[in-house]
């Protein structure tokens, strides 16, 4: 016998089962798509927040108080510590060149904003002018925080994209329009063009900006949080760093401050997502394992009525290979449609999804899922047809 | 029963010849399944000889065994036994395909041998389409699509009312004068007196063996 009269053995037989077909094929189609999709959604998060640090300028270096190791955690000490930088510290670092090219110095608190009886709570963030080159903020309508603002401790406000919005609307003009902090009033100055992106995680356009001197003034504080430092180029990032500790150990001890380089808080934070990642992974392994169960469940019913079956191809004639190959080519035709159509349901779902949150489809998810359905289907096709195969033709056929 | 040795047959002695009619007999339990899955070439004897067609099959291998059972033999079974969910025509078709038989000459065989039985009008229908007898003369028709050199048939009118039962064994008749060689599987005593040969086994032995 060729191939090809196997071939259409098979087809028919799968032809004439057509519901029996179509739930084998659900299983596999059902276990394929949801891993691709939601390891999908899970590299689509890293990748999603790894675009969204380097949108803040890949060549910065922040430079925290205490003493910060990602790898080992805070050992123990409190995560927030009391600043020791001075603003005389900041002053030196623009000075001194080199590597860097300047620095900026930043406090930051949670706060609530109200007008018009609308309020929300947002970060606020105290800065100096440069602080938007460094970040690469650039104004929408109206202007940046300027200099002078923070000289004469001026209540200007920069808002970001969605706060603006949340505030006054997209119809109203928010320029020149007053907002409080604490029933302190301030004019909104400028209002940021958005930096894009969905809602996961901090969404850099609910950000508010308002001169440092008058941040540190208003939340009590003494000294800034953070500073950020720009160096000249993505080369001299390391120099920057070492100038700065440097720099800054003149003064401080070396358990008062930490320098981090954008790559190091990337990578933490990636690790962070691969776990996250990993989990959705793990949720999709058991839609995998339940498709896994679903397509044995099928087999296995119809281990019954097709062990009769393969009774009576024996009876008639068949040698014992056809019985297999032809189980076989139907295992395997079920398995790559079922597949296959995994596959392409998992990435539409992937690319429709990828209108609301970034979705990226990783090759090893479909091999993945793929060969494990394709595994699961093969051998309990053709499991029953091993078996009822070493039968004799007739306890087959009485088979119950 | 694994490892209790079951002496099914023992002593049996049977030579059928071309043409013949012959109905074995025998109670449940008799030996008389084991005896016609012998005379099937379903299974082989532990001892003794079995010759089928000049040839000793005592001993072939069970790819051989399929090999006479498609080419020499046509069953006909109590249940009737046809692909569910397969038409008429192709159920016929299926021990040509084993075969290798081209899909035309297939085709045009297994249609002129539902014709022979009275069903060219039924070649696309199901079996759940058809009555009892109607799908037992499916089940002829495909014994007999390979030419085979004997038919044989376990309890064929088992499961069919008196009517189609005897339509069945009227075809048997037909066939027997048309020159088949039939074995006739039953329990049932009217039902043996059809053929013209009896053989009556009991406890695994042949107790019986008349001639009409």
């Amino acid at each position: 016998m060729n191939i090809s009269v196997y071939f259409k053995l098979s087809l028919n037989s799968l032809r004439a089962n057509k519901i029996r077909s179509i739930l084998t094929m659900l299983g596999i189609i059902i276990g394929v798509a949801s891993v691709i999709l939601l390891v999908s959604i899970g590299t689509g998060l890293q990748a999603y927040v790894t675009s969204q640090f380097t949108s803040l300028g890949s060549n910065v270096v922040f430079v925290l108080p205490g003493k910060v190791d990602l790898k080992r955690g805070t050992q123990g000490r409190p995560l927030t510590q009391v600043s020791k930088f001075e603003l005389q510290d900041v002053a030196e670092l623009n000075r001194i060149g080199g590597p860097i090219k300047q620095a900026s110095p930043m406090i930051q608190t949670q706060g609530i904003l109200r007008a018009h009886g609308e309020s929300v709570s947002v970060p606020i963030i105290g800065v100096w002018e440069n602080v938007f080159d460094i970040r690469n903020l650039s104004v929408h309508a109206g202007k940046r925080i300027a200099q002078s603002d923070v000289e004469r401790s001026r209540k200007v406000i920069v808002l970001g994209s969605d706060t603006a919005k949340n505030l006054f609307g997209t119809e109203e003009n928010p320029l020149n329009q007053t907002v409080t902090i604490n029933e302190i009033r301030y004019t909104v100055g400028g209002v940021l063009e958005s930096k894009g992106g969905g809602g996961i995680g901090a969404n850099l356009d609910e950000q508010v900006y308002i001169p440092l001197s008058t941040a540190l003034r208003q939340f009590n504080q003494s000294k800034p949080a953070i500073i950020l430092v720009e160096a000249l180029d993505q080369a001299s990032v390391e120099d920057a760093s070492s100038v700065t500790k440097k720099l800054l150990l003149r003064r401080l001890k070396e358990d008062d401050f930490t320098v981090l380089e954008q790559k190091e808080l990337l990578s933490t934070i990636n690790q962070f997502l691969g776990t996250i990642t990993l989990a959705l992974g793990g949720i999709a392994a058991i839609s995998l394992l339940v498709g896994g169960i679903g397509i044995m469940n099928i087999m296995l019913v119809s281990v019954t009525e097709r062990t009769r079956e393969i009774g009576l191809r024996k009876a008639v004639g068949a040698p014992p290979e056809a019985i297999l190959i032809q189980f076989l080519i139907e295992a395997v035709v079920l398995s790559l449609v079922g597949g296959i159509i995994g596959i392409l349901l998992g990435s539409i779902g992937a690319v429709l999804l990828s209108r609301v949150i970034q979705t990226s489809v990783s090759l090893w998810s479909v091999v993945l899922s793929f060969s494990f359905s394709a595994f699961i289907g093969i051998v309990f096709g053709v499991a029953p047809a091993i078996r009822a195969a070493r039968l004799d033709p007739i306890t087959a056929l009485r088979y119950e | 029963m694994e490892g209790v040795e079951f002496v099914a047959l023992q002593d049996v002695s049977l030579t059928v010849s071309k043409g013949e009619f012959i109905a074995i007999i025998g109670p449940s339990g008799s030996g008389k399944s084991t005896l016609m899955h012998l005379i099937g070439c379903l299974d082989t004897p532990t001892r003794g000889i079995l010759s089928f067609d000049d040839a000793d099959i005592s001993k072939i291998s069970s790819r051989d065994l399929a090999r006479i059972r498609n080419q020499k033999i046509g069953f006909v079974f109590q249940q009737f036994n046809l692909l569910r969910k397969t038409s008429a025509l192709s159920n016929v078709e299926l021990p040509l395909i084993y075969a290798n038989v081209n899909a035309k000459e297939r085709k045009d065989r297994a249609i002129a041998m539902l014709s022979n039985v009275g069903l060219a009008d039924k070649l696309s229908n199901f079996p759940s389409q058809l009555s009892g007898g109607q799908q037992q003369r499916v089940a002829i028709a495909r014994a007999l699509v390979t030419s085979p050199l004997i038919l044989l048939a376990d309890e064929p009118t088992g499961n069919l009312d008196s009517k189609s039962g005897r339509e069945i064994l009227d075809m048997f008749q037909e066939l027997n004068q048309n020159g088949h060689t039939i074995i006739l599987v039953t329990h049932d005593m009217n039902i043996a007196r059809e053929a013209k040969r009896i053989v009556q086994i009991k406890d695994g032995s042949i107790v019986s063996d008349k001639k009409k």
